[in-house]
């Protein structure tokens, strides 16, 4: 009970104390720091806790103190990131959205149940075939001596390949509207 | 009704790695973007279908990692099979990294409390707390 009435006499003599060793640092620091005067307890009480005590003016320990605070989340956030790129490099960032991937797979079979690794093994495997792809119609490209790489190059390697026959019906060839017709006529010719 | 941009993966993202593996000189239509958009839409179509075809034959309802690398070596895209096991692993043990640091930031932040709590006596900290800038527990409050 006793001790606990003389607590506070002993805190104010800190403060006291604090406000005598404070005017040499005041007369460099901004007039701010005069109207924060009972702050530096909580400097010191935390930096008793574990954070860096520094014996500076107190609206600039607790404004730095703040931003210290405030910059542990972002550099930790950068940390994570810069970890990230140690341990996988490229592996593990994903360049599509997992959510659209999502939903590109349900739209295809509603009633599939998918990991989450499988979203992630096809969004790999989505970007490697769009490198690739888009490889072949870059030097089809270079072929036909064009810098830039056209819808023709990508229907022209589409048709070439085995591997993308299934693209067929998404990316044919163009083809002349004559040509088109007269080879509409001859199919119904040959089927009469 | 579903938007057909919303159907595709974002032209963006295509671009953007269009542009990485091919020369910084060379140039991509805006038609080749929208085409190479629609044909990943339709690769990822593609695999899923058949291995999703592949667990309703074996009478599994999930499909998982290993259906997705039968797939892709079923479909002709074997080196894709390979290389996508191994980012695989990576990741998994990314995952597990951010596990542990998010677990250990949370007790980290659960321990600064309870010592802010015990060391701070909340009768003086009062109106110093009305002045002064918000710290976090009153800025939460």
């Amino acid at each position: 009970m006793a001790s606990s009435s003389k607590k506070p006499k002993e805190e104010n003599k800190k403060k006291e104390k604090s406000k005598t060793e404070k005017p040499e640092k005041k007369a460099s620091t901004p007039q701010k720091s005069n109207k924060s005067k009972p702050k530096p307890d909580k400097s010191k009480k935390k930096s008793s806790n574990g954070t860096p005590g520094i014996p500076d003016p107190s609206s600039s320990t607790e404004s730095n103190e703040n931003k210290t605070q405030k910059n542990v989340k972002p550099n930790n956030k950068r940390k994570r990131k810069e970890k990230e790129e140690e341990n996988g490099g490229e592996a593990t960032v994903c360049r599509f959205p997992m959510n659209r991937i999502k939903r590109i797979i349900k739209s295809e079979d509603s009633s599939v149940a998918i990991s989450q690794d499988v979203v992630f093994l096809v969004n790999k495997a989505t970007e490697m075939f769009l490198e690739k792809f888009s490889e072949d119609g870059y030097k089809c490209s270079v072929k036909d001596r064009k810098k830039s790489l056209s819808y023709k190059h990508l229907a022209t390697v589409a048709h070439e390949r085995k591997r993308y026959d299934f693209l067929s019906d998404y990316v044919p060839q163009k083809i002349k509207a004559e040509d088109a017709l007269k080879e509409m006529n001859s199919t119904e010719t040959g089927e009469g | 009704m579903v938007d057909e941009q919303e159907r595709l993966l974002p032209i963006a993202n295509v671009g953007r790695i269009m542009k990485q593996i091919l020369p910084p000189s060379a140039k991509v239509s805006k038609e080749a973007k929208q085409t190479m958009q629609e044909c990943a839409t339709e690769f990822i179509s593609f695999v899923t279908g058949e291995a999703s075809d592949k667990c309703r034959k074996e009478n599994r309802k999930t499909v998982n990692g290993d259906d997705i690398c039968w797939a892709l070596g079923a479909l002709g895209f074997d080196n894709y099979a390979e290389a996508i096991v191994r980012f695989l692993h990576k990741y998994r043990e990314a995952e597990r990294d951010k596990a542990t640091q998010n677990k250990a930031s949370c007790s980290r932040s659960s321990r600064d409390k309870d010592e802010q709590d015990s060391s701070e006596d909340k009768s003086d900290q009062q109106p110093h707390q009305q002045t002064d800038a918000p710290t976090p527990i009153t800025a939460r409050v």
